[in-house]
């Protein structure tokens, strides 16, 4: 104890040694370690309990057995802090922007308190009163601190802020309790940074050192203003950095009261709709709407929820519960029964397109707290509807897409008391049952939503079904839409197919041979669409082998005889990839012959091949078929001469029909010539031409 | 594979001692009193439950009208007639205030002014001008609230992208709709709560990238899941031929339970993340084909959102997708609509976009709006940047074209509790700078997380050491843009 004494005698001599230097010499000297100072709030609460305490032990002197002991080590420490806390204060004093007067109290009487216990830690003698007269010292200094910090009036009990109305003030209602809040505490009489002095409307009028902190009817080049908007780094920025700063809604009110005149005496009534639309009592509504009922358990939510019923609280901090329902296909009506658990709690439920019927309504009607209903289209119609006339706290109701009408809806209407919005598109209701419904209840808004004006809009066009276009026997061309009752309109013959006349289908076309079709889309009351074209190979008789008679150039060889009857389509190529489904020939010419199991008779044979004229590749210059019924003896049945394309074309596969008359055999040979001198319209003139082949169908 | 896992082990014991060692008692102290909140356990990085709204909500949903490639303020939503006045005249130094350029205009020596080809027109009640090449988002004035002062870090397309999606303009953060799902979870549990629909107009287009629908560091189930563009959105969802339901449904069980086992070894969260995933793959085998289903609806639908809405992977086919998954309660649909990227032939381009976008954009307000949806939908309709006052390359009265321009830009919000019918914001008589009111891509963050019942500043994760939110260190909620 004696060398605790010891060394705390010590710093103790040494901080009033400190303190007596600074007082003295404080206006002639610059003081280092700047910010030091800020220590002085930090500490300063210790000699004042310290201090308390040690004047309290004297009430529980005649308790304690060791009281010299305790009383001396207390008056100690509070010597040492409130020396400490003195010299923090003064260098704190040297920051500026304390009201001179005010400061010197406190100043003064702070040395003050340090002075009379270290005076004490000395004397030695009649503790009492060094412990009385420290605990007045301490209490003068105190509240000389406090004032300057918080104010002079931070201690003044009652003041209760006004209710705000449009008769209010908005200055000294609004304006100054924000300024209060935010920017008093460091601009007021006793601490006055920047020289300006907001506690009182004189104050403010007169402004800073920058002369007046707004101008009226221009917040842009108001100082107050500006000063609020500055970057939150910015070293002018106001409140300063660590400061409580204004909230969004605080700066607009501000700017807004500059830029609409900043009357001091004008009432809130008398301003712009923007600025009163402001001032609610929640400024930004980041409140959660409080219920009376309590809040569901944890172990009830969980038996609500389901994967196709989500049950979730309206906010984590409100006991209201939402429940949404989805997946039409997994709807349980068990799940909507089992909501009973929370159906006090239940504010909001959406059950559109879930297959609820009118029934089921009374169960909802047990949700006595619903404020939103969802019923979109599902089965529910007047029967049902009027089950919910009890929903008292119901303020929107969709029922779009369902089969209600004017009558059901007129009587739920009348009991639904909360109603504010209900949505009614797509229903039984007419333009002018609305309009009727909307005399009789003026205070719900009813949308009737979109209503198709007569404008003819053109649909769009036939979706293609089949993925091979290269049909076997039996297989149709198929189409679809995705609007109901289309009717599909074609042509076989390029011609552009019209919406009245031309052919007729609802779904798929009956295709004979190789054919191009065009067609569109038509519905009653649209516009037909645009044509698509399809190009479609057709297979009626598959023959049970063909074989190929002449070598393909090397780079095409496919697979063969067999690509020529494998029902793949030739494809586009890549670059570095070879290419097995076409073909090719560039040296020879094609030379095919396909076995039938038995003799066939077929009308015609399809020969399926590829034009890209920018590449070399063009049509054959004369097609052969040749037939019999013994492979060494075949006879010429029809030799065709295929068009040569005029121009430059790009990848265009296509197709011949070869009829023939009245033939039934086993084997069908097809010769096909290359074109042997390129036209003059490509690169390579005069050079021989490449001929490709897919499939050599029979018809 | 065994020991695989052990090595595993001994990584997280050997991670366990450091972690521990360096976290001496001195230090904990320490730090206890320089971060007040450091011991107060989990819940202090996450003040507020995740999953569940902050306060109640004004808007549920989010669908996200991307206009990608930064639209034209200037012929669509912001009307400047100076620029007609004095188009061709160069644009006045002390408006452009030192602004940098991009790399296509830097070597410009003159800066023409060029108005709008296309006139502008006073829509419903509120006013609001809305140019020619958008008669039906003007017939919709009165329920959007066009914001003409959106402003942005940003100069090309990717950082600006990226910023506009994820709060940061290099891509490592989560998305937007990325955070929603981390912050209030799925409404719909059988569906994403993340969707992401793309589509390509005719203009001149700039790409779209994963990472602007990225998790970031976040759990992988808050990816946003791209939709296919073809006649399936959803691509693989069949069951292959010879599998029926049930063996679907073991085959998922075992690969659970093996998943499981794997967890307890490892402890890679992404395990766990992956038997979700599986879970609601398999309940979108029935929820998905209902999405897709038009027939419960009437055609003048159709009409409405305009025929090109059946033609699978167009901009109008998505929005009305977009509707249809946001009514089955996905937390965050994005679309993206390329193609606005006018450095020439703008009219032209601007024309040709705009027939795609308008008639479907505005269909889908009063789409939910008949619905009653409107209310707790907020859809969003806007690009990454605006354009330049000025000419790109040469002008003629009928051609031109405009770079980009960060400083002052134009979109609508509507729904949601968004002030319908209003113009927030206002800028210069050029257009160029922001004059009242601005809305920094922070503040529109920062906004629509209010609006979505989220405290910008509250929905934080830790990552690499410190805590992230959408809105980083910035952002302030506009009251002005809140009914």
């Amino acid at each position: 104890m004696e060398r605790i004494e010891k060394i705390g005698n010590i710093i103790l001599w040494a901080l009033q040694g400190f303190l007596v230097f600074l007082l003295i010499f404080q206006s002639r000297i610059e003081l280092p370690f700047a910010g030091i100072g800020h220590l002085h709030p930090l500490i300063l609460h210790l000699p004042i309990g310290f201090g308390v305490l040690l004047l309290g032990l004297f009430a529980i002197k005649k308790q304690l057995a060791s009281f010299d002991v305790l009383a001396d080590f207390l008056l100690l420490l509070t010597a040492i802090f409130s020396s400490l806390t003195a010299i923090f204060g003064l260098f704190l004093s040297k920051e500026g922007g304390y009201e001179a007067a005010a400061l010197d109290w406190h100043q003064w009487s702070g040395v003050a308190v340090s002075f009379v216990y270290f005076s004490w830690v000395l004397l030695r003698r009649n503790l009492f009163l060094g412990a009385a007269l420290g605990f007045i010292a301490l209490v003068i200094a105190g509240h000389t601190g406090a004032s300057i910090t918080h104010g002079e009036d931070y201690l003044k009990f009652g003041a209760q802020q006004s209710e705000i109305s449009a008769e209010s003030v908005v200055f000294k209602d609004i304006v100054q309790p924000i300024l209060k809040a935010k920017c008093e505490s460091c601009h007021n009489d006793q601490k006055t940074k920047g020289a300006l002095k907001m506690n009182s409307i004189a104050g403010l009028l007169k402004g800073g050192k920058h002369g007046p902190i707004w101008k009226s009817g221009d917040a842009l080049n108001s100082h107050l203003i500006q000063r609020i908007k500055l970057p939150m780094n910015a070293k002018e920025h106001m409140p300063p950095l660590g400061k409580v700063q204004l909230t969004p809604d605080e700066i607009t009110i501000l700017t807004l009261w500059v830029n609409e005149g900043a009357s001091v005496d004008r009432k809130l009534g008398e301003f712009s709709k923007e600025f009163q639309g402001l001032i609610k009592p929640t400024q930004l509504n980041e409140t959660t709407k409080s219920y009376d009922f309590s809040e569901a358990s944890e172990s009830d939510l969980k038996a609500v929820n389901t994967p196709y019923c989500t049950v979730y609280p309206v906010a984590y901090d409100s006991p209201a519960l939402s429940a949404d329902f989805f997946v039409a296909g997994k709807f349980d009506p068990k799940t909507l029964e089992n909501l009973s658990q929370v159906q006090e709690q239940l504010v909001g439920l959406q059950v559109s397109k879930m297959p609820i019927q009118d029934g089921d309504l009374k169960q909802v009607a047990k949700f006595t707290n619903l404020e939103k209903l969802n019923l979109n289209f599902t089965a529910v119609g007047d029967a049902g509807l009027s089950s919910l006339a009890g929903l008292s706290h119901l303020e929107k109701l969709s029922i779009s897409g369902t089969k209600v009408t004017r009558a059901g809806l007129t009587k739920l209407l009348s009991s639904l008391s909360a109603l504010k919005e209900i949505h009614v598109w797509n229903t039984g209701i007419t333009a002018g049952e609305m309009s009727a419904f909307r005399k009789q209840f003026p205070k719900i808004h009813f949308d009737e939503g979109y209503i198709p004006k007569d404008e003819k809009l053109q649909i769009n066009p036939p979706i293609l079904v089949n993925e091979n276009l290269i049909l076997r026997p039996g297989e149709k061309l198929n189409f679809k839409h995705t609007l109901r009752d289309v009717l599909f309109r074609y042509t076989v013959n390029d011609s552009l197919p019209d919406s009245l006349s031309s052919l007729q289908t609802r779904a798929s076309i009956d295709i004979k041979n190789f054919t191009k079709v065009r067609i569109i889309a038509t519905k009653n009351g649209w516009l037909a669409s645009n044509p698509i074209d399809v190009r479609v190979f057709k297979s009626q008789y598959i023959p049970s082998r063909i074989d190929l008679l002449s070598k393909t150039d090397p780079k095409y060889p496919a697979a063969g005889g067999v690509s020529l009857m494998d029902f793949i389509p030739g494809a586009r190529e890549v670059k570095g990839v070879s290419n097995f489904t076409w073909l090719g020939f560039k040296e020879t010419d094609f030379d095919a012959v396909a076995t039938f199991a038995k003799p066939t008779h077929i009308q015609g044979v399809t020969f399926s091949y590829l034009e890209k004229t920018d590449s070399d590749v063009f049509p054959p210059t004369s097609i052969e078929v040749w037939a019999g019924d013994d492979a060494a003896k075949l006879q010429l049945v029809s030799r065709f001469k295929p068009e040569q394309p005029k121009e430059k074309n790009g990848y265009s596969p296509k197709g011949i029909n070869i009829p023939l008359k009245g033939v039934t055999a086993k084997y069908y040979r097809v010769k096909a010539t290359r074109l042997r001198s390129l036209p003059a319209f490509v690169d390579n003139k005069g050079k021989g031409a490449w001929l490709r082949v897919d499939e050599l169908l029979f018809y | 594979m065994e020991n695989e896992f052990f090595k595993n082990r001994l990584n997280i014991t050997r991670r366990h001692f450091f972690g521990q060692a360096a976290a001496g008692i001195g230090g904990l102290a320490l730090g206890s009193l320089l971060v007040p909140d450091l011991f107060k356990g989990e819940s202090s990085l996450q003040s507020l439950p995740l999953g569940v709204a902050h306060f109640a909500p004004k808007a549920k949903r989010v669908i996200y009208l991307c206009q990608n490639g930064a639209p034209s303020q200037y012929e669509s939503f912001d009307y400047k007639p100076t620029l007609n006045k004095m188009a061709g005249q160069d644009l006045p130094d002390s408006i452009r205030g030192g602004q940098r350029l991009t790399g296509m205009t830097a070597s410009q020596d003159k800066f023409p002014l060029v108005g709008s080809f296309y006139n502008f027109k006073q829509y419903g009640k509120s006013g609001t001008y809305i140019s020619d090449l958008f008669p039906h988002i003007g017939s919709v004035a009165d329920d959007i609230c066009v914001i003409r002062t959106m402003n942005t870090d940003a100069i090309n397309h990717d950082p600006a992208l990226t910023f506009l999606q994820t709060g940061a303009q290099v891509g490592n953060r989560p998305s937007m709709g990325a955070w929603m799902s981390y912050g209030l979870g799925s409404e719909n549990k059988n569906l994403p709560a993340f969707c992401v629909l793309l589509s390509r107009g005719r203009g001149n287009g700039q790409g779209v990238y994963s990472k602007l629908w990225t998790n970031g560091f976040l759990d992988s189930t808050h990816q946003g899941v791209v939709f296919s563009s073809s006649e399936d959105p959803i691509l693989y969802l069949n069951d292959s031929d010879g599998i029926d339901k049930a063996g679907r449904r073991k085959m998922l069980d075992q690969l659970a339970e093996l998943n499981h086992e794997g967890f307890s070894e490892n402890k890679d969260p992404e395990v766990e993340a992956k038997v979700q995933q599986y879970e609601m793959a398999y309940r979108m085998q029935t929820a998905v084909p209902e999405l897709t289903d038009l027939s419960k609806e009437p055609d003048h639908i159709v009409k409405m959102y305009g025929p090109e809405c059946l033609v699978p992977g167009t901009y109008a086919a998505n929005v009305l997708l977009a509707r249809k998954l946001s009514e089955s309660g996905v937390r965050f649909v994005q679309i993206y609509h390329q193609g606005w990227d006018s450095h020439g032939n703008l009219p032209k381009e601007m024309a040709m976009q705009a027939q795609d976008v308008d008639r479907s954009s505005a269909a889908l307000i009063t789409d939910l709006k008949q619905r009653g949806l409107l209310d707790e939908t907020l859809v969003i309709w806007g690009g990454e940047f605006g354009r330049t006052n000025y000419c790109q390359g040469k002008y003629t009265v009928d051609n031109y074209g405009r770079d980009h321009h960060p400083r002052a830009y134009s979109i609508f919000m509507a729904g949601g509790g968004v002030k319908a019918g209003t113009v927030y914001g206002e800028t210069d008589e050029f257009g160029y700078n922001v004059v009242k009111d601005p809305v920094h891509i922070h503040d529109f963050h920062a906004t629509v997380q209010h609006l979505m019942g989220i405290n910008h500043e509250q929905l934080t994760y830790k990552h690499l050491g410190r805590r992230y939110r959408l809105t980083d260190i910035a952002g302030n909620v506009l009251p002005g843009l809140i009914a």
